[in-house]
């Protein structure tokens, strides 16, 4: 009897698309767009705009790649969300387009655009008001607890692999998502009774 | 020993960034800390506020990050295939690689007989001065110089039986490479 197939690992794939086999970045795109795209989303917070950079930060990843800048070493999302972080980012710094544009309205669809035409309606509804409760709570908390959270929950990043991108020891990394998850609690009301040291932890 | 384990330890173990006996270890730690254990209570019902989201892009930007992929893909496909899969046997890289190497082995060839005749060729350049017939080459010059007393000896002695010339002398005219004519013109001149 044939054993399963086991699907085949990011590295293999990168090397069989630098091999010339279109095919394998499809795959690899497949696996991982919808996270790359939730982290780009959840750090620019407007649907057009992640639009713009998750092409931008695939594009960089085709290049890359091609160019054998690709380290095997690591894992190949984590370099991924990296770039893409990266970018969103730099469009905030260079203020490209201001985060003040970002739409408020809770009528505004972020789902507009998507074109899995397999999902139903329900589904989609869920996951609509799952990314708009999450957009706001996370809104909230300061800038740099946001990042690590976004890059850990939803990038699938190592608090190392987060650390080395915010240029902090693992410790800091990991005391910022302590503090985001803490905050989080807070904000979305679980405990309503706030002691005079969970006070303070909401505002570090 | 065992280790005391601290609050930021909660979210490697939450995130499964803890393997093997660090996470039993913590695991234990859990059970008897109290303190650790409300502190990993309100972490994790912070971590439940973080629904499942998982955005995807539109289908046109998908479309056309795979294009561009494909055509980096292709790219590389038409940029040595033909060599690799012999579509153009012609151009086969072997083939081109057997060519260069036969060319480079006719070059090396060239150029070693080449040095080598302009190495094996005779140097001494025969020529006439205007005193006396004088070797450019000065390592003969002894030796010739013997051949031509000898052969000054003979011509002054007219009447006498001709003089053998000295064998060494005789042959190294013979095996000299200049031509025949030159030797003639050389014996000629006294």
């Amino acid at each position: 009897m044939h054993e399963p197939l086991l699907p085949k690992e990011d590295q293999q794939l990168v090397r069989e698309y630098l091999a010339g086999n279109e095919a394998a970045f499809a795959e690899l795109m497949n696996r991982h767009q919808n996270r790359i795209f939730t982290t780009v989303f959840f750090i620019v917070k407007d649907r057009e705009m992640a639009e713009d950079i998750f092409q931008e930060a695939m594009i960089k990843i085709v290049r890359l790649i091609n160019a054998g800048k690709y380290d095997e070493k690591g894992k190949f999302v984590s370099w991924a969300v990296r770039i893409a972080r990266n970018l969103a980012i730099d469009y905030y710094r260079k203020g490209k387009r201001s985060p003040q544009m970002i739409r408020e309205n809770d009528e505004y669809d972020i789902f507009n655009g998507i074109g899995k035409v397999e999902e139903n309606i329900e589904e989609r509804i869920i996951k609509e008001e799952n990314a708009r409760y999450v957009r706001e709570l996370i809104k909230q908390i300061p800038e740099k607890q946001r990042e690590v959270l976004i890059m850990r929950h939803y990038g699938g990043m190592s608090f190392k692999e987060i650390a080395d991108v915010q240029g902090v020891n693992i410790n800091t990394a990991l005391g910022r998502m302590r503090y985001a998850l803490i905050n989080l609690r807070k904000i979305a009301g679980v405990d309503t009774k706030e002691t005079k040291n969970e006070k303070k932890v909401r505002q570090k | 020993m065992r280790r005391k384990y601290g609050k930021n330890d909660i979210l490697r173990f939450i995130y499964g960034e803890m393997e093997g006996a660090e996470h039993d270890e913590f695991l234990d730690a859990l059970c008897t800390d109290e303190q650790l254990f409300e502190t990993y209570e309100q972490i994790q019902e912070g971590q439940q506020q973080l629904k499942p989201v998982d955005l995807a892009p539109s289908t046109e930007s998908v479309a056309r990050i795979q294009h561009i992929a494909g055509a980096a893909a292709r790219r590389k496909r038409t940029r040595t295939p033909q060599l690799v899969t012999g579509k153009n046997k012609f151009l086969n890289q072997h083939h081109v690689l057997s060519v260069c190497m036969v060319f480079f082995t006719c070059l090396t060839i060239g150029i070693a007989m080449y040095i080598y005749k302009s190495d094996s060729a005779p140097t001494n350049n025969w020529s006439l001065s205007q005193d006396a017939m004088k070797f450019e080459n000065q390592a003969l010059d002894s030796r010739l110089d013997f051949a031509r007393d000898r052969l000054d000896g003979i011509l002054e002695n007219k009447s006498a039986a001709p003089m053998r010339v000295h064998h060494d002398t005789y042959r190294l005219v013979n095996t000299d490479p200049t031509t025949e004519e030159q030797n003639v013109v050389l014996l000629n001149i006294k």
